[in-house]
């Protein structure tokens, strides 16, 4: 809420500019202010979902290629001909943006600059339909007639311009929050993990790709209207460039920041350019000084500066710890679903499962059966496949052969995302909890999921009570609450994968497959995690991998064993630890 | 008429197949060895256009401007590489901003030196006259660059399948971490081609004198047809920036032979195409990326 009064109270200290600055600033301002929005747009992209496009005004462009072709050729209203420049670009997003994004780094930058040297070429060599070098001329501007408003004049443009552009920022800032822009956040940071908590990784790069796209169309046809033109300079990889480099100079991912870096710059180059021929080298020097010396761009100062001022010190978790409760509480929310179907039926049931790796073979025909409401533990050696078997039963790895089931239903085909939705979810081998975020954040992300408001565009993600009861509550019953307000970053290993488990917890599975939980732990520390283990409700299935013999058969009541990529046990717990052949294979190996 | 117009097209394309091949070589090797997609390679292969245009107009003779030409960009090429691994390996952004701030500032820098003027460079003696193909006049210069080319690939053919050398720079393409561990001295590797690229880059630049000339912006526009020809060949695959050059030059000179309006199309959109299909590039093997 405070930011979005910010941003009202910069727009309406902006609209005074005009009594203030000649015409000169004025037309200076409206084009600054567009690319402000411009490097905005691109932030939603290069810096939240860090995917870096060299070829972001190719929408900028076609947007006003669309509005300026449709109306100096077909004679269509400038206000209609806006709305056909903006779809036009929205809809080349739409068949564009679902296969680049399936391309990171150096990839997605090629094929993004491909993609708008195409345009840009088109716009250069199609000289009888777009103009060639010599762009659209004498665009005709939209009128305001019916408020009685001429949007002819310098200072009558800058406000329509400002009118945009501030309603631009505050949805992009209420996007940016809302639980939808919050997943952004995760996908950047893994898209393994934000996959395992259920969150269809692609459909959401590419929902990042085309409101890019869309925001950059807005900009674009002001920008074609601001300068009653349109060339070929607008689609020109140089732009995209520039403002990739605003989004760097102001802080990728921070909004304001490369917002006034792409403002800044447009008035910078703009004065520069009436100044010297030099002005090229000023800006490749500005490139350079910014990648080498500041990298996280000027978003980062005020973090700096702090720290620099204050010294502080960040609190060591030790100090925070509360006491523990002397007897385990078992936990009661109703939160955490558990499988009460109490069905003969398997829970979950792999089916002959082979993974080949080129010539190597990970796992050979492995049969698993796991019944509702146990815990099952899946033994071996290192190199026995179980993790390849883990990442088989979630989707991560497609199975060379055999099938999946979750309650009968075949889900071999199915990607990990959906199967999350099916009340499968697991825990990542090496924790790779958000560190930036709080640990309720963290929580909070698999929440969102749990009460279905995941997919929310509008309300702000940390103000969705429902979710964040519910993240609360679940730090609570696992004695973490200590812990909510603190970022992860600055939390004890042993604690975090504690909280890995409640994160695991939160998308409400009915089937939770834990990957060595208590790998890298000290004694205690392990203690921790089996207490917590044994505190969940019992309905709720587990199925564990562990190589520590005694954390296995402390927890679980069936057990199947795996060596080499084969399954050479399997049987109730008790039966197994005296198997002659599993004795071997851990007392021999070891 | 027909044959010949097309005949003539296509060893255009060749021609600037040639130029391309030795720019593109080092630009994609660079690529797959250091991970470092270096948008500032243009700017190596104008320095070379553009010392070799000094030089010849000095002293009259071409040999001298190709040594000078390809010296001058070996150099900075040197210069070029100690900067880049010293400061950032890694994050591709900041790395991609940084070679292109690299590129704009060597792009003004050349024009305060040389000024805006496009100027050419003129074949050596021998290769002044044009020569009778099928029926098609053409000039022998380019003949010779179409030879040299492929005179060129052959050595570094041979260099990178048959020798040592060649075979520790695989090993580092594969598998970086891997070859440092075998013993292999991959700074110095990274130095070496990155360095042998820029001479390559450099020798084009006066080998293109003639044919294309050199001015300020060529270097912009080389750049570009050479992250084509690296995403058609493949991320670090010599074979495959040979293919590729040929394959671009063909491409852009047929296409703009026939269809002026959408030449550039033609060239950019198979690298769409090629991206989303097969990222690793017709000849770029599953593990490049």
């Amino acid at each position: 809420m405070r930011r979005e009064a910010l941003i009202l109270l910069a727009g309406a200290a902006l609209a005074a500019l005009p009594w203030a600055a000649g015409t000169y600033w004025v037309g200076l301002m409206t084009q600054a202010l567009i690319f402000g929005a411009f490097a905005l747009s691109l932030d939603i992209l290069a810096g939240f979902t860090s995917l870096p496009s060299i070829g972001h005004a190719a929408f900028f462009g076609l947007a006003g290629y669309g509005a300026a072709l449709a109306v100096t050729r077909w004679g269509i209203d400038p206000w209609a001909a806006a709305a056909i420049g903006i779809l036009f670009s929205v809809l080349v997003a739409l068949a564009f943006g679902p296969l680049a994004v399936r391309l990171r780094g150096l990839a997605f930058l090629t094929v993004t600059l491909a993609f708008a040297q195409v345009a840009w070429g088109l716009a250069t060599r199609w000289t009888s339909f777009t103009g060639g070098e010599n762009g659209i001329p004498s665009v005709t501007r939209p009128s305001l007639a019916l408020l009685g408003w001429d949007l002819t004049g310098p200072s009558e443009f800058y406000w329509f311009t400002l009118f945009w552009v501030v309603l631009l920022t505050l949805l992009i800032h209420r996007f940016a929050n809302s639980a939808v822009g919050m997943s952004l956040l995760g996908i950047r940071e893994s898209d393994r993990r934000m996959a395992a908590l259920g969150y269809n990784v692609q459909a959401r790069r590419t929902i990042a790709f085309v409101l890019a796209a869309a925001a950059g169309a807005v900009v674009g046809v002001l920008s074609a209207y601001y300068n009653k033109f349109i060339g070929p300079g607008s689609l020109d990889w140089r732009l995209s460039a520039q403002m990739l480099l605003s989004v760097i100079i102001g802080g990728a991912g921070s909004l304001w920041g490369p917002f006034i870096a792409g403002t800044g710059l447009h008035v910078l180059k703009t004065n520069l350019i009436g100044e010297t021929e030099r002005w090229v080298m000023v800006l490749g020097i500005l490139y350079v000084v910014t990648v080498v010396l500041i990298p996280k761009g000027l978003a980062s100062l005020p973090r700096i500066v702090r720290a620099k001022l204050w010294r502080q010190q960040p609190k060591s978790p030790a100090e925070k710890k509360p006491p523990r409760p002397a007897a385990p509480i078992r936990i009661h929310s109703d939160y955490i679903m558990g499988d009460r179907s109490r069905s003969e039926e398997p829970a979950l049931e792999a089916r002959g499962i082979s993974v080949h790796f080129g010539g190597l073979q990970a796992l050979q025909r492995v049969d698993l059966k796991v019944m509702p409401g146990t815990r099952h533990g899946i033994l071996g050696p290192n190199g026995a496949g179980k993790t390849t078997l883990f990442n088989v039963l979630t989707g991560f790895v497609k199975p060379s052969e055999g099938r999946v089931f979750v309650h009968g239903v075949d889900i071999t085909a199915l990607p990990t995302h959906k199967r999350v939705g099916l009340g499968l979810v697991r825990t990542l081998q090496i924790t790779t909890l958000f560190p930036e975020l709080t640990a309720m954040e963290n929580v909070l992300i698999g929440t969102l999921v749990g009460v279905g408001h995941h997919r929310n565009l509008w309300r702000r993600a940390r103000s969705d009570r429902q979710a964040c009861q519910a993240a609360l509550g679940l730090l609570h019953d696992l004695g973490l609450e200590y812990l909510a307000e603190t970022k992860v970053a600055e939390i004890g290993y042993g604690e975090q994968r504690q909280l890995e488990i409640a994160v695991a917890l939160a998308p409400r599975p009915r089937l939770l497959l834990l990957d060595e939980p208590t790998a890298g732990l000290s004694a205690a520390e392990t203690r921790s995690v089996l207490e917590l283990l044994q505190r969940l409700p019992q309905d709720l299935t587990l199925v564990i991998i562990e190589h520590d013999l005694e954390v296995v058969f402390e927890i679980a009541d069936h057990l199947t064993v795996l060596h080499y990529g084969e399954r050479i046990a399997d049987g109730p717990s008790e039966v197994v630890r005296r198997d002659p052949v599993v004795r071997e294979v851990y007392i021999g190996s070891r | 008429m027909d044959f010949r117009f097309w005949l003539f097209q296509v060893m255009n394309g060749l021609t600037t197949g040639a130029l391309l091949f030795f720019v593109a070589s080092g630009f994609t090797v660079v690529f797959g060895l250091m991970r470092i997609l270096n948008l500032a390679h243009g700017g190596l292969f104008l320095l070379g256009g553009l010392v070799g245009w000094s030089v010849q107009q000095a002293t009259g003779d071409f040999t001298l401007a190709l040594l000078a030409g390809g010296l001058a960009a070996g150099a900075l090429g040197l210069l070029l590489e100690q900067a880049f691994t010293r400061s950032l390996m890694g994050d591709p952004l900041n790395q991609v901003l940084l070679t292109l701030g690299i590129a704009f500032i060597l792009n003004n820098g050349y024009l305060a030196i040389w000024g805006g003027t496009p100027r050419s460079l003129a074949p050596p003696q021998v290769f002044s006259a044009s020569v009778s193909v099928l029926g098609v006049t053409y000039p022998s210069y380019r003949l010779f660059l179409i030879a040299l080319s492929l005179a060129a690939g052959a050595a570094l053919w041979l260099f990178w399948e048959r020798s040592r050398l060649g075979a520790m720079i695989r090993a580092c393409v594969d598998d970086r971490a891997m070859a440092a561990a075998m013993g292999i001295r991959v700074d110095l590797v990274f130095a070496g081609v990155f360095t042998v690229g820029a001479v390559l880059a450099g020798l084009a630049g006066v080998l293109g004198g003639p044919v294309v000339g050199t001015f300020i912006g060529l270097d912009f526009d080389v750049l570009l047809l050479a992250v084509v020809v690296i995403v058609v060949g493949g991320i670090g695959s010599l074979s495959g920036a040979f293919v590729g050059s040929m394959l671009v030059g063909l491409v852009d000179a047929l296409a703009k032979a026939s269809f002026p309006q959408v030449s550039y199309f033609t060239l950019f959109a198979p690298v769409i195409l090629i991206l989303l299909l097969r990222p690793q590039g017709l000849f770029g093997r599953e593990s490049d990326q």
